[in-house]
């Protein structure tokens, strides 16, 4: 009744800005901005629990567990304890809280994000594969982007049809990149967009109307 | 012989992933070392970004939105800093907003860097009249709806924690819409919540400044005229940085790209020559 009550008062207010609808707007959107800040609390718990379950248990790398805890202890401490008498506190620029960020979290960040290029290299040396039609196609797509898209790919274009024949125009690489991403690529995200669509309307409405319950956790 | 055949291929497929690992990391160290100073070419999609900020008038408030992680600094930082400058060669005066609690950090780190590259040659900046930074702010659809009716009110403090309603870049800003231009430097979808609820609500233009993966899966937006131009990872950063007219981390960073471009490449027709060769002999062997 609750969800039902809601979901309909909202859809109107979206479209109805005059009151009642406008302010009953205005305070479901601050308490949804509370709610959603809510969340890091319940992240921040879960963590806890996984990790202190883990090395209560003495489970295969709960060392890593120890190390989580000294790191989100520290980081939290330093971060939340006001900076207007310590400069060290806080999290304004020089502060230890700034430091982690920028000589630990955001390397390691980076670092695990760059080994893609090992695991893509090695991937597509050994899996990407034409085996079937839709691979090759695929294929063929990848190496003409992945081409096209870099300098060298530009100038060898470029060689084509000012060296070899101005006839060659269509098949420069950087066009034919662009074809890709702006006719093929945008064909199937539509697609992809109107079904997202599609289905956020009916599991929506599903939700509101009672059908869908799972979200409670119980279909009861 | 045919069988000799089949077993060189074999181990040619099964080659040691550490000798790939090894040619990876040469080609992304040898332009780092000697850079190869490539060519930059501009597309229409970075043109598009670059054009409308351009064309803003003198003391245009602008707004960007920093929704990036640290893991794509090294792509992002680069055309996060172009835009910066060309925002304040034009004079523009920029709000930055994070709707993610890590945005906050880069988001710090970018204008720091910006403001004291400008203060050092002599043309400062004064926060709270040429830019300001609201913060992390949580909410997202829903935060963005509520800028969409009232700005300072749905920002309330800025990362500082100042009133926005005391800070005279935000005079005449009531809602998102007063903004005419939305640069959202983003590593995650959240330019469809720009789009949705931003330019579908309120009609503010926006660019998007985003990682190479994130691009291709916009370009629909930008042909359905709900963005200006794209910027994508370190090519788009390049181009901009070569319509400033300086060649910065991004170009910089393009040599590598290039180069493990053509190695990935050269793995994947290699690799399928062999796949191909092997399956041709297995069938000849099974002829026989």
């Amino acid at each position: 009744m609750v969800v039902l009550f809601t979901g309909f008062v909202m859809m109107i207010a979206y479209y109805v800005p005059h009151a009642p609808f406008g302010p009953i707007w205005e305070g479901a959107s601050d308490w949804y901005m509370i709610i959603s800040a809510f969340a890091l609390v319940l992240a921040f718990t879960s963590l806890i629990r996984t990790h202190y379950r883990k090395i209560r248990e003495g489970k295969q790398g709960w060392g890593y567990s120890a190390v989580m805890f000294v790191c989100l202890i520290v980081t939290s401490v330093v971060g939340v304890l006001p900076g207007d008498k310590n400069p060290l506190l806080g999290n304004q620029a020089g502060s230890i809280y700034m430091w982690i960020f920028d000589y630990m979290n955001t390397p390691a960040a980076a670092t695990v994000f760059s080994l893609l290029a090992f695991y893509i290299a090695s991937a597509a040396y050994r899996a990407f594969r034409v085996r079937t039609i839709d691979a090759t196609i695929m294929l063929i797509a990848a190496l003409i982007v992945m081409v096209g898209r870099v300098p060298w790919g530009e100038i060898f274009s470029e060689f084509m049809t000012s060296k070899i024949s101005p006839h060659l125009a269509v098949l420069r690489l950087d066009k034919l990149t662009s074809f890709f991403l702006n006719y093929p690529t945008v064909a199937a995200r539509r697609a992809v967009y109107l079904g997202i669509a599609l289905a956020t309307v009916s599991t929506s409405l599903r939700v509101i109307l009672g059908i869908e319950r799972t979200y409670m956790g119980s279909d009861e | 012989m045919l069988n000799l055949k089949i077993k060189t291929i074999e181990k040619l497929l099964s080659i040691d992933r550490r000798i790939i690992f090894l040619l990876v990391a040469a080609v992304i160290l040898i332009p780092i070392i000697k850079p190869l100073n490539l060519p930059v070419q501009v597309t229409p999609e970075v043109l598009g970004v670059y054009d409308a900020i351009d064309k803003l008038p003198e003391g245009s408030k602008i707004l960007i939105a920093f929704d990036y992680e640290p893991a794509s600094t090294p792509e992002m930082d680069p055309m996060a800093k172009a835009l910066l400058r060309h925002c304040f060669k034009k004079k523009l005066r920029v709000v930055g907003i994070s709707w993610l609690e890590q945005g906050r950090g880069n988001a710090d780190n970018v204008l720091s860097f910006i403001t004291n590259e400008r203060a050092e040659k002599g043309h400062p900046l004064e926060y709270g009249v040429d830019y300001a930074y609201m913060g992390f702010k949580p909410g997202k659809n829903a935060m963005i709806l509520k800028l969409g009716r009232d700005f300072k009110g749905a920002c309330k403090t800025d990362y500082r924690g100042n009133d926005v309603y005391d800070m005279p870049i935000l005079e005449g800003i009531e809602t998102l819409g007063d903004f005419p231009y939305l640069a959202c430097l983003h590593d995650d979808s959240m330019i469809n919540s720009w789009i949705t609820y931003g330019h579908e609500v309120v009609g503010i233009k926006i660019g998007s400044l985003c990682t190479a993966i994130m691009a291709p899966g916009i370009y629909a937006n930008l042909n359905a005229g709900q963005l200006t131009g794209i910027v994508g990872g370190l090519k788009g950063g390049s181009e901009y940085e070569h319509l400033l007219g300086y060649r910065g981390l991004a170009t910089f960073g393009m040599d590598s790209q290039t180069l493990i471009h053509f190695l990935i490449v050269g793995f994947i027709l290699i690799g399928n020559f062999a796949y191909l060769a092997k399956e041709r002999m297995i069938r000849k062997e099974r002829l026989r």
